[in-house]
């Protein structure tokens, strides 16, 4: 007999430690990706001060570590990375860790607020759309759906900005809080909530189609199992049957989408944010590219790769709590 | 099983890799599929777009062509109107179906192509090499995809080619993943034992015996890869990311936005090109899989 070690925490452990090799993976390849990029960073401050001596440059390339081997500098690099030191940001004169952390809370309220509006809508959609499977009900959502699927979300953003805030006026067209305005407590709150409505919308629109079609898919083929004609023989019917025995099942791959899906969700906010001049990361990398700021953009794809990893893991757990048939081992 | 030939279906079947009697018989189911037909006219429609854009727009689409701003359906030579340069949107359109065709068939065949090599060998060996090659794949998963986009863009510049190219390399993991799972439930079937036994080498059953047989799901998921590949190009050309050498749609909608509140048909005309060209592909691909597999009903 071994110590009894709750499994939840030893799966939790052994999920975190099977994705420590993936992330070294990326560091080293954006390493590599810095490396074969024309002119590092001297290059760069030296073009900044209109040229220097030679010497001059040798020494600064000492300084920065430059001059050595490149398994040297990846080894340096590594052990930076590891202390969450992504170097100095030129545009924004502060370390890129300063930076990223100014800018992620934004990114995470948009992110959450979009796939808790897709997940909702797609699921109760889907289960709508099953329920009354080839009416006209169904086909009205499943085109919908469709159209959805295939607006691009920069597309879907201009529409929504001139339809809200151009025509009705209704919305701001983009920041996160009112300038100015300084509102505290729940005013600033519902202030944030409003600039939140138009960009969550455009990113969640195109994935509440997705879970939308695979609810619909997965809660008809649930309904043909053998376990839901018994629930139906022994008297549960309507609501029931379709919440307590239903619905819980046919989520499973609605969750299992929704975790992998979720660096696309992040870098689809590149687009939104920008458009909607949100103060994030996304925005944050559109400037970085248009900046040439490479350390910044190595910095956030470091920083997002650890948060995809973070809620992979976490997807797991939801699903191994949702559905009991699976051991944490 | 065998079809009763028609002479009016089997005039209309172009008679590829597969047998004629098949084809046919896919032909037959995708037509039943109104919803997967509508998608083939609207993929038609954008293909002779892209084939007669010098006939029906010549010259350089990005050239000064009216007054600037002009509406839709007010000049008979600008009948889509003009953009703030005076640009002609139906000449930006026409052409930039080209540009998104291109991009979209190109990065596709780069990406199936990456996609089918570390799948099947992945699959197909297994133990180490398929863990190593996991570890990868994974990890160009946990990237989010348009962010790792711009870095290659970023830092191998935005010509069109190293777009085509970056676009691959940004979206091979699924089918890579895809090809990977059919390889390893085909790999222990009797035809491999077979050519196994006869001396056949690796390489050889790979591509010759067991890919055949695992291709048409990655056929089929080609043409999602082909729509999001050309979201892909049009959402970097609204960020002005892209080729500027190239009339472009999302480049159109992006350049509409500064005048969205005057002419939004300057973004608009674009943007519904972009949705229609896409919805298309999704039609055809859903089509496609229900022909493939008939039994699987929606």
């Amino acid at each position: 007999m071994s110590l009894p070690v709750p499994p939840l925490l030893t799966y939790t452990v052994r999920r975190v430690v099977q994705a420590i090799p993936i992330i070294i993976l990326i560091m080293v390849g954006s390493f590599l990706l810095i490396k074969l990029a024309p002119g590092d960073t001297v290059d760069a401050l030296v073009g900044d001060m209109g040229g220097a001596d030679p010497a001059f440059v040798a020494r600064l390339r000492a300084e920065y570590g430059l001059d050595q081997s490149v398994m040297v500098q990846l080894w340096r690099y590594m052990l930076k990375l590891a202390q969450f030191d992504f170097g100095w940001s030129y545009v924004y004169e502060q370390p890129v860790i300063t930076v990223l952390m100014s800018r992620i809370g934004n990114t995470m309220l948009l992110m959450v607020s979009s796939l808790v509006v897709a997940f909702t809508f797609g699921v109760a959609l889907g289960a709508i759309a099953a329920r009354r499977a080839y009416s006209w009900t169904d086909n009205m959502i499943s085109t919908l759906g469709l159209v959805f699927y295939a607006m691009p979300s920069f597309f879907l953003s201009l529409l929504l900005i001139l339809i809200f805030s151009v025509k009705l006026g209704w919305l701001p067209v983009g920041g996160i809080r009112t300038i100015g305005a300084f509102k505290t407590g729940w005013a600033d709150v519902a202030d944030v909530a409003r600039h939140l409505v138009m960009p969550t919308a455009a990113l969640s629109l195109i994935y509440l189609a997705f879970y939308m079609r695979l609810m619909r898919t997965s809660v008809l083929e649930v309904m043909d199992l053998d376990f839901v004609r018994t629930a139906r023989a022994k008297g549960a019917g309507g609501a029931r049957l379709m919440f307590h025995h239903v619905m819980r099942n046919a989520l499973l791959p609605v969750v299992t989408l929704l975790g992998l899906q979720f660096s696309t969700v992040l870098g689809g906010s590149v687009i939104v944010e920008t458009i909607f001049s949100l103060p994030g990361i996304g925005q944050l990398a559109y400037t970085s590219v248009v900046k040439r700021d490479l350390n910044t953009l190595m910095g956030i794809i470091a920083i997002s790769s650890i948060i995809v990893v973070v809620v992979n893991v976490v997807t797991d757990l939801v699903y191994a709590w949702l559905d009991p048939r699976i051991e944490l081992k | 099983m065998t079809v009763p030939d028609t002479s009016l279906a089997s005039a209309s079947v172009p008679d590829i890799n597969l047998a004629p009697a098949r084809s046919l018989v896919l032909w037959r189911r995708f037509r039943r599929n109104r919803a997967a037909v509508l998608g083939l006219v609207l993929f038609v429609i954008v293909v002779l777009m892209a084939a007669l854009a010098d006939v029906v727009t010549p010259g350089d689409p990005l050239r000064n062509a009216g007054t600037p701003l002009t509406a839709p359906l007010v000049v008979v030579a600008n009948p889509l109107g003009t953009d703030q340069l005076g640009r002609d949107i139906m000449a930006g359109i026409f052409h930039g179906a080209r540009i998104s065709l291109i991009i979209g068939v190109v990065a596709t065949l780069i990406s199936i192509a990456i996609g089918v090599v570390i799948g099947a060998v992945a699959g197909y060996f297994g133990g180490k090499i398929d863990g190593a090659l996991m570890r990868v794949t994974e990890a160009f998963q946990t990237i989010p995809s348009f962010i790792l986009l711009l870095t290659l863009v970023a830092i191998f510049g935005s010509s069109i080619q190293n777009i085509v190219i970056a676009i691959g390399i940004v979206s091979w993991t699924a089918p890579a993943r895809m090809v990977r799972a059919e390889f390893m439930s085909l790999r222990k079937r009797e035809f491999v034992d077979a050519a196994r036994n006869l001396g056949v080498s690796d390489l050889s059953i790979i591509f010759r015996e067991i890919l055949p047989n695992a291709l048409p799901p990655v056929i089929v998921f080609a043409s999602v890869v082909m729509a999001t590949s050309i979201l892909m190009e049009s959402a970097l050309a609204f960020l002005g990311l892209g080729d500027p050498n190239y009339a472009s749609w999302g480049n159109m909608i992006g350049q509409g936005r500064s005048v969205l509140r005057t002419a939004w048909f300057c973004s608009v005309i674009p943007g519904l090109a972009i949705l229609l060209t896409v919805l298309s592909f999704s039609l055809m691909g859903e089509g496609l899989n229900d022909a493939l597999n008939p039994r699987q009903k929606k």
